[in-house]
């Protein structure tokens, strides 16, 4: 991504935004709500359009998972997953619903499951069309603390294997702090790069503490916005 | 409970006016239509009637999703459709039975030509509604997921516009038999209307409540079926 500028109207909302995203790498999109964080996602899946600048993405397998989940209300979990499937396979997609472990629940309704599980069956769906980039929107967001941990705990074992890579979009800076290898803080108004945080440590050896550390690193920067 | 009420006081009025010509008597309806139904009478007039109703109502329902799509997705068709929408709707039965006649006397175009007219608003309007509803977010999904257009059509567009006709024709479902009953009644050659008609010219009141009876029953029963179609497909 090469100096992306985005303008609504007279608006002006993204600034030269310009990073990389390497195969196998985890990138943390952080800052505060309303900075265009959301908006650089729907440029990148092609939602939106740049005003100025450039996108080049390796592979067309992009996946998307929405915070506001967007599952076909009237199609079971199992329905959902087969839907975005080029060949819809149910062996397949009950494979997938196993690995987000939903496999009790492919004949329920999304109105029937909980947050958590709607955020995994989004999550599932992701996953089925074996993306080489998942575009991840506060994939955390209104669900309770104890269902975020989990999740967090389950898409940092995702991360291992079957996901790339990955841009999460969050303004939440424990997020960041868990599952970054790469951590852009952008804000202001106009957006731009304020800071890009490198953790020193692995995203899947990182210890309490030093998770601690990058925490209040990442808050404190945020602050300043 | 209510059904109950109403066939007692039904009892007590035919009981209180006496006379088998002006109000005969739930018992003696009921004996009437199970009369017919044994003898098996009734049938051929029935299938005739459900035939005409059914081929009627799915022409309704094949114009209506076409014209109700047109007009959703594009507002060039809603202002040129929704005037003759409004002029099929307000024109009279008994004007469109009396064209129906003079166009092909009388035999079961007329009747199959009354579902149609009757219904059709009504799935019209309700899939433009249901067109209008669409989640776009849906179709956003469906678009950067790269799933083909026949699919986001047939899942996303249908799957969003089917409660609403489903709802739409539950609610209307009563039309459906009166419109057709009416229409034969009146230009018919065969059915429950005609029947209806035949007991009425020889003064067999209780025949006219039987095939009524029979003909509300109808009603009720395709009401109970949709509903649980309704029922099945909600969320």
């Amino acid at each position: 991504m090469k100096n992306v500028c985005k303008n609504f109207g007279t608006l002006e909302v993204l600034r030269n935004i310009s990073f990389d995203i390497e195969k196998g790498e985890t990138v943390v999109l952080c800052g505060p709500s309303g900075c265009g964080k959301t908006t650089l996602l729907n440029i990148i899946s092609g939602i939106e359009t740049l005003t100025s600048g450039s996108i080049e993405v390796a592979s067309n397998k992009i996946a998307y998972v929405f915070q506001d989940d967007r599952l076909i209300p009237w199609k079971t979990a199992l329905q959902n997953i087969l839907f975005v499937m080029e060949n819809p396979d149910s062996s397949i997609a009950k494979r997938i619903l196993k690995t987000v472990e939903l496999e009790n629940f492919e004949n329920i309704k999304p109105s029937k499951m909980s947050g958590g599980m709607r955020k995994r069956l989004n999550l599932a769906r992701a996953l089925v069309v074996k993306p080489q980039l998942v575009l991840m929107d506060e994939p955390f967001s209104s669900v309770d603390l104890k269902t975020k941990f989990s999740l967090m705990d389950f898409l940092k074992s995702l991360l291992r294997g079957e996901i790339e890579s990955a841009l999460i979009v969050s303004h939440d800076p424990e997020e960041a702090a868990v599952l970054g290898d790469k951590i852009i803080i952008i804000g202001g108004r106009p957006s731009t790069i304020k800071e890009v945080v490198t953790p020193d440590v692995n995203k899947f050896d990182r210890k309490f503490n030093y998770i601690q550390e990058l925490v209040l690193k990442i808050r404190n920067l945020l602050q300043t916005l | 409970m209510g059904i109950v009420l109403i066939f007692v006081a039904w009892q007590i009025v035919s009981i209180w006016i006496n006379s088998q010509l002006l109000l005969p008597s739930p018992i003696d309806t009921f004996k009437r239509l199970s009369q017919l139904i044994i003898s098996g009478r009734i049938f051929p007039p029935l299938l005739n009637t459900l035939l005409k109703a059914m081929i009627g109502f799915f022409m309704a329902l094949a114009a209506g999703f076409f014209t109700g799509f047109l007009m959703g997705l594009n507002k060039v068709f809603y202002e040129l459709l929704r005037p003759l929408i409004s002029v099929v709707q307000s024109v009279p039965i008994i004007s469109w039975l009396a064209l129906a006649m003079l166009w092909w006397g009388v035999g079961d175009k007329g009747p199959i030509v009354i579902v149609f007219l009757t219904l059709f608003p009504i799935v019209t309007l309700n899939v433009y509604e249901g067109v209008l509803n669409i989640d776009k977010k849906l179709v956003e999904m469906a678009k950067i997921y790269k799933v083909k257009r026949s699919r986001i059509f047939r899942d996303i567009y249908l799957g969003s516009v089917f409660p609403f006709v489903v709802s739409a024709i539950s609610v209307s479902t009563g039309l459906l038999w009166k419109s057709v009953a009416v229409a034969e009644f009146m230009a018919g050659s065969r059915g429950i209307g005609v029947e209806i008609a035949w007991a009425k010219s020889k003064l067999e009141t209780v025949d006219v409540f039987a095939y009524t009876v029979l003909l509300v029953l109808l009603g009720i029963a395709s009401e109970v079926f949709l509903r649980s179609i309704e029922r099945k497909f909600s969320y």
